[in-house]
């Protein structure tokens, strides 16, 4: 996997916050959202992200970067174990955000198509929701009281489904 | 929460149990109409995650009492392959275990529709070909057996079957149906071998000696009074046999039918419960040596069913039928019962308990079904998950 910053070619990408962030081409094309703008030629020097701020898009950076370092799986049918494992790790220490943030990177990786990573977003939310009380989610995910059911749709919400809060 | 495309909120929800996702529902408005809308979607896809877990067992201090705790998480979780059918009832059940791999079979409206193996510690799953003919998956008069071939070093699967419906009293109809299949694992396919039981065979197979074993049904079995035969396959030569059931040690203190004897793997010995009696003989040399007999006393109801050996010493774990599943280990040498406390791995889900070899105790600790619609569902819908010791 080449390193070398000078001779690989690189993409700009600008965040909503008018960041810039220059990336190894390799290292964009995590992202099949881009990678097909690149294929299309229709990719200037510099990405406009309008949706994603900074802080996102440094997670995001982070995580392909790490990714594209990562052999491939279809590359080589026995790569190390430990290649994987170091993957793994890095995937959980990588989730150990908090909720708005899992949520900003859930949506800027459904924007930049990325598949891993809306999975292993997808996985962190279900994990910190698993086996918890509607109230305990309702402050996970801090819902927005105007977002509550009204009291009547909510008794009318747990009758239908009581055999759950047993 | 943002208004997220609703393939990754069922992405989410795929990944709850379905207990969790319907109670989800009175989160917010938003969360009520994900799960409404996404719910139709999640009957026809939804993937219900078979988890293992690692039960250890600990020893109150004073007491003789055992507590049964899960050592971690789970450690494997495996998903189906393939969509159910919508609006199908499907569940998971685990028919038996050969060499640390279980076999397990989902069914749709009492016919198995699918079958794998896996192995939890390998980590390793194994889709057996499509079934080459209808199978009864409540096991009353067919079965189906994981057997290992040590001269070929592979796994084998049995399947003895009825071709059509036989009554049970014409005896050369019922033997003029019955097939055995084989599946070898590696090949795409079933085969037909000429070799028939001499009876139809029911409930779960013990691999034993080379041999897979199971009781012959209850409903043909050739006296009611004098037990239920055992037929054995030998996996490696595709060739069964009959051995008569155990005589008695004592006097029967139930009238009860034989429906419930069953077989039992005890320390890779074949056991036979005999609940009439009170009896378990274990299976030397193809003859019946008397194991133990249970007091009156201290199985009251005698409506029991051993899970296997809880240690090298041969004590075994026994679960009560019917009456709320309570979990107790017989002391073979003193003969007393102590009382087990099974924990649930999981809120909502009631374990079931499966002991496929030695010291290893599989637990599932509920059984995958999928629902018509959550709304409508007032039973229990249990995700199906394992427990090893």
């Amino acid at each position: 996997m080449s390193t070398s910053s000078s001779s690989s070619k690189k993409i700009v990408l600008k965040s909503a916050d008018n960041e810039t962030f220059e990336i190894d081409e390799i290292v964009a094309l995590e992202s099949q959202a881009i990678k097909n703008m690149i294929e299309d030629e229709c990719a200037d020097n510099v990405i406009p992200l309008g949706n994603i701020d900074s802080k996102t898009l440094s997670k995001i950076i982070e995580y392909c970067k790490k990714h594209a370092e990562s052999p491939k799986k279809d590359d080589n049918a026995d790569i190390d174990e430990k290649a994987v494992e170091d993957l793994k790790s890095f995937d959980a220490e990588f989730a150990k955000v908090d909720m708005p943030l899992i949520q900003d990177i859930l949506m800027a990786a459904n924007f930049l198509n990325i598949d891993n990573l809306i999975g292993l977003m997808c996985r962190t939310i279900a994990d910190r929701i698993k086996g918890k009380t509607p109230e305990e989610i309702r402050k996970i995910l801090n819902i927005n009281k105007n977002d509550l059911l009204s009291p009547e749709q909510e008794a009318k919400a747990r009758e239908e489904n009581s055999w759950a809060f047993d | 929460m943002y208004v997220l495309p609703s393939y990754i909120v069922c992405d989410i929800f795929s990944r709850l149990s379905v207990q969790c996702s319907a109670r989800s529902r009175c989160v917010s408005k938003v969360w009520c109409n994900y799960i409404d809308y996404v719910n139709p979607y999640i009957r026809v896809v939804e993937e219900l995650p078979i988890l293992y877990h690692v039960i250890e067992s600990i020893q109150t201090g004073t007491t003789h009492d055992y507590v049964l705790k899960p050592k971690e998480g789970p450690f494997l979780e495996f998903l189906r392959k393939k969509p159910l059918f919508e609006y199908s009832y499907a569940q998971i059940e685990v028919l038996g275990s050969c060499n640390g791999h279980i076999c397990l079979s989902q069914d749709e409206y009492n016919i198995v529709t699918l079958l794998v193996v896996v192995h939890p510690l390998r980590k390793e799953y194994y889709e057996l070909p499509p079934l080459p003919m209808r199978f009864e998956s409540s096991m009353f008069r067919e079965s189906c057996g994981l057997g290992f071939d040590a001269s070929t070093n592979t796994l084998k699967m049995v399947l003895v079957l009825l071709k059509a419906y036989a009554p049970p009293d014409n005896l050369d109809m019922v033997r003029k149906d019955l097939c055995t299949m084989v599946h070898v694992f590696g090949t795409n396919s079933w085969r037909e071998i000429p070799q028939v039981p001499s009876y139809p065979i029911a409930g779960k197979a013990i691999f034993a000696n080379g041999c897979l074993h199971w009781l012959v049904s209850h409903l043909d079995a050739p006296t009611q009074e004098g037990g239920r035969p055992v037929i054995w396959f030998d996996v490696e030569k595709e060739e069964f046999g009959l051995i008569d059931p155990p005589k008695r040690m004592g006097d029967l203190w139930r009238n009860y039918s034989c429906a419930y004897d069953h077989l039992v793997d005890l320390n890779g010995e074949v056991g036979y419960v005999c609940l009439r009696s009170m009896e378990v003989w274990v299976l030397k040399q193809k003859e019946w040596v008397p194991h133990c007999r249970f007091e009156k006393q201290i199985v009251p109801y005698g409506d029991i069913e051993v899970l296997g050996c809880w240690n090298k010493d041969g004590d075994m774990l026994i679960t009560t039928i019917g009456d709320g599943n309570k979990f107790f280990v017989y002391n073979l040498k003193s003969g007393v019962l102590h009382k087990t406390n099974i924990v649930d791995p999981d809120d909502g889900c009631y374990p079931k308990f499966f002991m496929p070899r030695p010291n290893k105790l599989f637990s599932i600790h509920g059984i995958g079904t999928n629902s018509f619609t959550m709304k409508e569902s007032r039973f229990k819908i249990k995700l199906p998950a394992f427990t090893i010791l």
